[in-house]
């Protein structure tokens, strides 16, 4: 049997785009789990084309269009009134994702430090949130709150992360 | 809808938490659709969101699950060699994943298969399984299998951990509490209330093991077998009401109120029964250095431990407050806002002196979420008429007793001064003459880490009075001064913290019951 060639950088850039594709996909479905399955069907499709990439070209471009092709089919198969966005918005936020920085550039270092930086409750609170199988209304049972108050505090520490990764991105000391 | 320029932001930080962390309605997509559409900046903001909490999600999916396959993937034969086993890695766990779109793994290329198989036989996979398994025996599983579902005046140990009403607790949960009731619910039904001093472990699903102190437990048939552990004796469910105590020494006492429980020896000692059946009336008692189980007339030394089970088993009816836990929106009364739903004295014409803000996060360090201050200002407070669920506004003549959970701190990053006095009360609306109240010491610790404490107190008044009818009832919270000066004296030296608060009426139908 004999082995189709694989270019070595197709490899190399599927593994390097691997999160940020994850983080695009997010963004057009805004449903992480569903991501997850998006960025399945893309990489299914990409290994299928894989004989079509070119060293050299861009391959998150080509990776994103694919991906964007593969939502559209996802929303085929959704009942409209589930789906988040209407077409025309889904247009604008795919285009801008793309080569949005907090996209674009797969900074972990930068998001370590700002993680290190929270106040250890809340980091806490992000680990458990995070942490497989951990669910929000879980998490609030077991905190004695409510599901909604608790996605409040999340977003609020997210923000805080966002703004300093931010300031890290732009160069900024903290 | 329409949106000022300043106002999308604050409806997108409405919107984001329910998208990143709830069920978005039909509504909620309506009005993300409408603002992405129209603000530019309102799409970077979204996009930015969903980019960190995909990462976040990767970064800690890849912490539990693949963190001994991120140690051995190393660029041992150059960074190409690790690409590689990375992309392959990542690609077993697509396979591994499964799919609601009957994805075809056929369709993978037989390149990928190839490198699969390659990776699969190698001797670094193999170590990477090796790993895992033993990351999963070194890390216990934390199995929950009962709740702390009541609280009554509880004091637990120094150090205890978030012992609050409605925590979950986990098989090996030690609970130690110094004063005060606990009511602990097992998932299979079996109830029982600790009474302080009383050192207590979750043990399994349906056993516990009581060290020292006393507890009563309520047993329903579906928990038929509940056992409490003591030094001497297991103590074996037979479908009950009976109560347990401990003493320092290790002897146990038992005594059933209703129907029969088991009582077995831990030891087998030669010419001694090793187990007997005791039922409703009757008592047993086995020395802490072990020898005969002996029968003895019951004392009803628990009818008040009874009682307090019985009451905690009450029917109760959520109380319905507006914001809670002060988080609807930003407010500070700095820029003269008030949190939604509270009312508050001084009112808002007083102005920044008022000394009741609302302040989180960098705010005030170490919380997580925004939360109520009151500074010692005189007698300054938070209030709120409470609603009946449903049924419109609490009337003051309908429940006798109110149960009020709450977290409390004292601001103690910047300075302290003196113990405060938090009162907390019912007041009827709008004379706000005091129905009942309670005062609650936050102890000046001096300077340290900002930290909330939950707590449960009771109100209770006579409710039957025929003056009260057709009055509403609000609930108050009052900084009332510190030990160190009058009501007013200590300012921002004394703040008190306030959140995540919820109340419960009792149902007055049902008054407790007399001892059997």
């Amino acid at each position: 049997m004999t082995q189709p060639a694989v270019p070595e950088d197709f490899i190399r850039q599927i593994t390097t785009h691997h999160n940020a594709l994850l983080a695009f996909i997010t963004s057009l479905v805004a449903d992480y789990e569903q991501a997850q399955d998006v960025l399945q069907e893309t990489h299914v499709e990409l290994w299928r084309q894989a004989h079509k990439f070119e060293p050299g070209t861009n391959f998150f471009a080509w990776a994103c269009t694919v991906a964007r092709f593969k939502v559209l089919e996802l929303r085929g198969r959704q009942r409209r009134d589930r789906l988040i966005f209407d077409d025309d918005v889904l247009e604008q936020v795919a285009d801008e994702a793309q080569a949005h920085p907090h996209i674009a550039s797969d900074d972990h270092v930068a998001m370590e430090e700002c993680l290190n930086r929270l106040p250890p409750r809340q980091r806490e609170l992000i680990r458990k949130r995070y942490a497989p199988d951990g669910t929000v209304k879980q998490l609030a049972a077991e905190m004695g709150r409510t599901a909604e108050s608790l996605a409040v505090t999340l977003f609020r520490i997210r923000k805080a992360l966002l703004e300093c990764i931010q300031r890290k991105l732009e160069g900024g000391a903290t | 809808m329409s949106h000022s320029p300043e106002g999308w932001e604050q409806e997108l930080e409405r919107l984001l938490p329910v998208f990143l962390d709830g069920h978005p309605s039909a509504d909620n997509r309506r009005r993300l659709n409408q603002l992405l559409r129209r603000f530019p900046a309102a799409r970077q903001t979204y996009i930015a969101a969903m980019a960190l909490h995909a990462r976040l999600h990767t970064r800690h999916a890849a912490r539990t699950n693949n963190a001994a396959a991120k140690v051995r993937i190393q660029p041992a034969k150059g960074a190409a060699a690790s690409s590689t086993l990375n992309s392959v890695a990542q690609v077993i766990d697509l396979i591994r994943r499964p799919t609601p779109f009957s994805l075809s793994i056929a369709a993978i290329s037989m390149s990928l298969a190839l490198l699969v198989m390659a990776f699969l036989t190698a001797p670094i996979y193999r170590a990477f399984l090796q790993d895992e398994q033993q990351a999963k025996q070194t890390e216990p599983e934390l199995r929950f299998v009962a709740r702390l579902t009541s609280l009554r005046d509880a004091v637990w140990q120094e150090g205890a951990v978030a012992n609050f009403a409605g925590a979950h607790l986990a098989v090996g949960r030690s609970l130690e509490l110094k004063s005060g009731f606990a009511e602990i619910t097992y998932d299979t039904g079996a109830c029982l209330v600790l009474q302080g001093p009383c050192e207590f472990v979750v043990s399994l699903d349906n056993v516990g093991r009581l060290r020292t102190g006393e507890l009563y437990a309520y047993v329903p048939k579906s928990a038929v077998g509940f056992t409490i552990k003591t030094p001497q004796i297991d103590v074996v469910d037979l479908g009950t009401e009976f109560a347990v105590a401990v003493d320092e020494a290790g002897s146990a006492y038992v005594e059933v109120s209703t129907g029969h429980v088991e009582v077995r020896k831990v030891a087998v000692e030669p010419g001694v029964a090793s187990q007997m059946q005791i039922k409703a009336g009757e008592a047993i008692r086995v020395a802490g250095t072990g020898g005969p189980i002996t029968a003895l007339p019951a004392t009803k030394k628990f009818v008040n431990l009874s009682n307090i089970a019985r009451d905690f088993r009450r029917e109760r009816v959520s109380v319905l407050l507006t914001n809670a836990n002060f988080d609807q929106h930003t407010w500070d009364s700095l820029h003269n806002e008030w949190p939604n739903g509270w009312t508050s004295y001084p009112p808002l014409s007083v102005g920044r002196s008022a000394g009741n803000y609302g302040f989180s996060g960098n705010n005030t360090p170490g919380l997580v979420s925004i939360a109520a201050h009151l500074q010692d200002q005189g007698n300054n407070w938070y209030q709120q008429d409470m609603m009946e669920t449903s049924k419109g506004p609490m009337d003051a003549a309908t429940f006798g007793e109110f149960r009020v959970v709450f977290d409390y701190g004292y601001r103690r990053d910047t300075v302290t001064s003196g113990d405060i006095k938090l009162r907390i009360s019912l007041v009827l609306t709008p004379s706000g003459k005091e129905l009942v109240g309670k005062e609650l010491k936050l102890a000046d610790l001096g300077l340290g880490e900002n930290r909330l404490t939950r707590t449960e107190v009771i109100l209770d008044y006579d409710n039957e009075r025929a003056e009260l009818a057709g009055q509403r009832v609000a609930l108050r919270f009052t900084h009332a001064g510190t030990t160190k000066g009058p009501p007013g004296s200590q300012g921002y030296y004394a703040t008190a913290i306030l959140d995540n608060i919820r109340v419960a009426a009792m149902e007055s139908a049902t008054k407790p019951a007399a001892a059997d």
